[in-house]
């Protein structure tokens, strides 16, 4: 199960973090004092990094042969 | 500050590395390693982050904005999948003993010297520029942190500290890079100084980041307000016109490509790798440093701006010049150690990386090619080795220190940086080719990484000579000849990306035209195809617990191979290597021609010391090998896939085979259980009989009316024996299939009523109230009568067994459905536990069962025999219906029976 999760994660934030999706913050306007696409892009981000180790914790190690018979 | 202090505490702070390099090694050696955790593991990946990162965002988003992010945002889009493709990536080097990038290209395509030597040639050409940009970085913040301009410039090489600079970090690169022969012996000390350094890096750079922004503005939002009234600024707030967000997508796609693939990556990620599941951890924690790192680079950039004007070229030294203006000579200091620490990580583990690649894809190949050179050096070869890497690291620093003298100092970091990552993003096609696709040939890899390397060279490397005006400036212009589209930066007039999106577009995309062409069009060598197969199926073959294919043919000698290996690893450790082998193949000391797998296996621990190419060709050297025919090879996969299936067969048959064999056991105890009760239920009867005729037999003086009690009782006894006798007959025929039944026509609704008139005494003498709901009226049955009456009876007796003696009730249903008709007779007793629901059918089981549910179920015992639901259940089956309980303690039980009907129409 963990593979299919995290290759939807990439997929998802390789969508929001490009163009098109991306252009839409792309405009001069300050949110909080700050400007609207580098808010977007770093809360993007951080999203990003949650939504992996969420997945990381949430789903069994299952698809992976942890022993190696051999060397 | 002084020259001398400040190059003294660059002296010292390696000096400092080093002892931490060595205190994590002996702790390795003591098994205590530091390096085998996922937080060390995610900050060695951290090496990504270079001096590039550290002084030159800094400078390019002064100039672009947040355009320097995309090269963080692809590893950060992609490092989830990470776990599919680094996971493989390691897998495959640890079972093939691979070091470096080019060993892993060249072992994939047929363990092909060309390649590794194309990849080991693109990487030195590539990565030159980017270790000699990290020299340049060390040495102007030096010049910024010691108040001299201009150091980069001119005088003799002798009297400028970056030459010394250069020359130590040499000697340190060698002293823990290059202490053992084998690559794949991980260099625990120095992953974990890598570690150091880039914590050292990320504090330092976010202490500036927050002093600027909280020190000398009012936080972020005082930065924005103020950068807001500069228009050079704000229109930086957003891409705006003369940038184009479609740059940003091939910005991506190259630093995610460049984050697995560049040589250093591939170092601290997949060879010195000490355990797969660490990669769990780094897809989230090394996007997190990225994140950490990059947050301040803005803040930085906009504050030095508004602070120091308008200069661009001093832009990549904000990170220092802005705590120095401000008297911070501390943070200063702190900031000046971060670069160093980006900059020397990098340089360190780059040219190991590049070194390895040199000493086992270049030097070694053309070295055991030639029997008579390689036996002039015989039993010194590991140390030669050695040499050649040492060398090889002084070389590279060199030639990178010459290329910042003569070049570098033209360009930014940024724009040198780039140019290396393209040049290693073209690695992409042959190494996921490789990874994922089987049909993908040498010819394809070759065909694709020449095509891509030209392409890189000629829209990204030539442009950089305009300057130094060794290709004249038209070309840039109107283009070569005034051929418009052979423009290098504006290929077949594509105007639309910058340089480098553009160089990454045509090359990636050529590259990876070429390498399926390449691949379609020429058929696989039998190592070729054979490596494939290991390549893209390791994760396969690891599950089934085999090494995989091996295509060797031919004769060699035990001894033979053992002086390989001796002249390699010296005596001691090629001995034990091959006790290890002998051991788990089980071979005796006396073989002298030994088979394919242990060649193999020799092979595979010399391409750990020498690389795989010259593995092979040092163990066809030593061996009379036979040339393997395609249809050979063939065979042998085929073989080798056979004995898969064949496995597989083999063990669905132990399964089956276990599973009938538990089958038969239970059966077996049962059938003993079955004999144990019938017989002490027959001895009850006899013994009873036995007891009454000798008494009468004793005692002739009884009296007549005490002797008809007493042979009363015996009849009744020998009654309840012969019925228990037929019971067990019957039970016993229907079991075995060989019972007949009589089959007619009949109601339900009659039947049930019926049996009840036969258990109507019993039911007044209980004093119970009888529930009657019939509905069946509809359907017929094609069944036994007696048997089934028989059945009816034995579940009516015993709900009238169980019901209680005060205010018993005894409720019988039924009715019909589609095909089926049913009745079900609930009483309200003590009822029965779940867990017996299906023991209660089995023959005599209450008698086995103990513990507290034992009085409940013991009373189960129809008719006195224990067989009564045993065998309604064979009945009902055998009539094709179900008989099924629903029980809870204490809540009654309700039998149901459902029997296959027909419509009364039909």
């Amino acid at each position: 199960m963990r593979t299919p999760r995290l290759l939807l994660v990439s997929v998802v934030f390789l969508l929001l973090l490009n163009e098109p999706i991306l252009s839409i913050a792309d405009r001069p306007v300050l949110v909080g004092g700050l400007p609207l696409l580098f808010v977007y892009v770093l809360g993007v981000w951080a999203v990003a990094i949650g939504a992996t180790a969420w997945v990381i914790r949430t789903t069994p190690e299952g698809d992976s042969p942890t022993e190696s018979g051999h060397d | 500050m002084t020259n001398l202090t400040l190059l003294l505490g660059s002296m010292l702070y390696l000096a400092f590395l080093f002892g931490v390099a060595y205190w994590a090694e002996r702790r390795s050696r003591t098994h205590r390693s530091v390096t085998n955790n996922p937080y060390v593991y995610s900050l060695s990946l951290a090496v990504y982050c270079t001096a590039w990162t550290y002084y030159g965002s800094v400078g390019r988003a002064a100039s672009e904005g947040l355009e320097f992010m995309a090269i963080y945002i692809g590893p950060a889009i992609t490092a989830p999948l990470w776990w599919v493709v680094l996971r493989k990536m390691i897998r495959i080097c640890r079972a093939q003993r691979i070091t470096s990038i080019a060993d892993f290209i060249s072992a994939r395509y047929g363990k092909n010297r060309t390649l590794g030597v194309l990849v080991t040639v693109l990487c030195v050409g590539g990565l030159i520029p980017y270790i000699s940009i990290q020299l340049k970085a060390i040495s102007d913040s030096f010049g910024l942190l010691t108040g001299q301009t201009g150091l980069s410039g001119g005088g003799v090489f002798l009297r400028d500290k970056a030459f010394y600079i250069t020359l130590a970090l040499a000697l340190f690169t060698i002293l823990f890079g290059t202490r053992k022969l084998e690559a794949t012996e991980r260099h625990e000390g120095l992953v974990t100084a890598i570690a150091v350094e880039s914590i050292l890096k990320l504090i330092a750079f976010v202490a500036v980041g927050i002093f600027v922004t909280f020190g000398l503005f009012n936080g972020p939002g005082d930065i924005f307000r103020q950068a807001a009234n500069v228009p050079a600024l704000r229109q930086e707030f957003s891409t705006g016109p003369g940038h184009t967000t479609a740059d940003w997508f091939w910005y991506c796609l190259l630093s995610s490509t460049a984050i697995l693939f560049l040589p250093r990556q591939f170092q601290v990620a997949v060879v010195e790798n000490s355990d797969e599941r660490h990669v769990a951890k780094a897809v989230w924690l090394f996007p997190l440093y990225l994140l950490v790192i990059n947050l301040f680079v803005i803040p930085i950039a906009f504050g030095g701006k508004l602070l120091l004007g308008q200069s661009q070229a001093d832009a990549d030294g904000y990170v220092l010049t802005l705590p120095l203006l401000h008297g911070q000579q501390a943070l200063a200091t702190l900031a000046y150690l971060g670069g160093f620490s980006a900059a020397t990580s990098m340089i360190i583990v780059e040219t190991i990386a590049l070194s390895v690649m040199i000493s086992n894809n270049v030097v070694m190949p053309v070295l055991v090619g030639r029997p008579r050179w390689y036996r002039w050096f015989g039993a010194v070869s590991s140390v030669f080795v050695i040499n050649v890497r040492r060398m090889a690291i002084l070389l590279l620093l060199l030639l990178a220190y010459g290329y910042y003298r003569a070049v570098s100092s033209h360009y930014s970091l940024v724009s040198v940086g780039t140019i290396s990552f393209v040049a290693v993003s073209q690695f992409t096609p042959a190494m996921l080719g490789g990874l994922f696709w089987k049909p993908g040939a040498r010819k394809g890899a070759l065909v694709g990484m020449l095509i891509g390397i030209s392409v890189w060279a000629y829209t990204l490397v030539m442009p950089t000579l305009v300057p130094l005006g060794w290709v004249p400036a038209h070309w840039l212009t109107v283009g070569p000849g005034g051929l418009g589209w052979l423009n290098p930066q504006a290929l077949f007039g594509l105007t639309k990306l910058d340089p480098v999106a553009h160089a990454v577009f045509w090359s990636l995309t050529l590259n990876t035209l070429g390498y399926v062409w390449g691949s379609l069009g020429s058929p696989q060598s039998p190592l070729d195809r054979a490596q494939a197969v290991l390549f893209v199926d390791v994760f396969r073959l690891a599950k089934q617990g085999q090494e995989g294919p091996t295509v060797w043919n031919g004769q060699a000698k035990r001894s033979d191979l053992q002086g390989l290996l001796t002249s390699f690893f010296g005596a001691d450790h090629a001995r034990r290597g091959l006790d290890r082998y002998a051991r788990r193949h089980k071979l005796t000391e006396d073989q002298s021609e030994t088979d394919a797998g242990f060649v193999a296996y020799t092979e595979r621990l010399l391409a750990g010391a020498i690389g795989t190419a010259s593995a092979r060709i040092a163990v066809a050297a030593v061996t009379k090998e036979d040339s393997i025919a395609p249809n050979q090879v063939i065979q042998i996969l085929k073989e080798s896939q056979a004995l898969v299936s064949v496995n597989k067969q083999l063990q669905q048959l132990t399964r089956q085979l276990s599973e009938a064999n538990e089958q038969l056991k239970t059966a077996d105890r049962q059938k003993d259980d079955f004999v144990s009760t019938v017989t002490h239920e027959i001895r009850t009867p006899i013994t009873a009989i036995r007891a009454l005729i000798e008494i009468m037999h004793d005692s002739p003086e009884l009296d007549r009316e005490t002797q008809t009690h007493f042979l009363g009782t015996a009849i009744r006894e020998t009654e309840r024996l012969t019925r228990l006798i037929n019971q067990v007959l019957d039970l016993e025929r229907m079991e075995s299939g060989r019972y007949l039944f009589v089959q007619t026509q009949l109601q339900l609704d009659d039947l049930i009523t019926e049996a009840l008139d036969s258990l109507k005494p019993l039911i007044a003498e209980k004093n119970l109230r009888l529930d009657l709901t019939l509905n069946c009226q509809l359907f017929t049955l094609l069944a036994d009568r007696d048997r089934l009456m028989q059945v009816l009876v034995n579940v009516l007796a015993n709900a009238v067994k169980f019901a209680p003696d005060m205010g018993g009730v005894v409720r019988v249903e039924s009715g019909c459905g589609p095909g089926t008709c049913w009745v079900s007779i609930t009483d309200n007793g003590p009822g029965i536990a779940e867990k017996y629901h299906g023991v209660i059918f089995e023959k005599f089981r209450q008698v086995q069962e103990a513990g507290p549910a034992e009085k409940t179920l013991s009373a189960w015992k129809p008719t006195g025999s224990g067989l009564g639901l045993a065998i309604s259940k064979r009945i009902v089956e055998l009539h094709g219906g179900t008989i099924q309980v629903l029980s809870r303690p204490a809540a009654g039980a309700t039998f149901r029976i459902e029997l296959p009907g027909n419509r009364l129409s039909d």
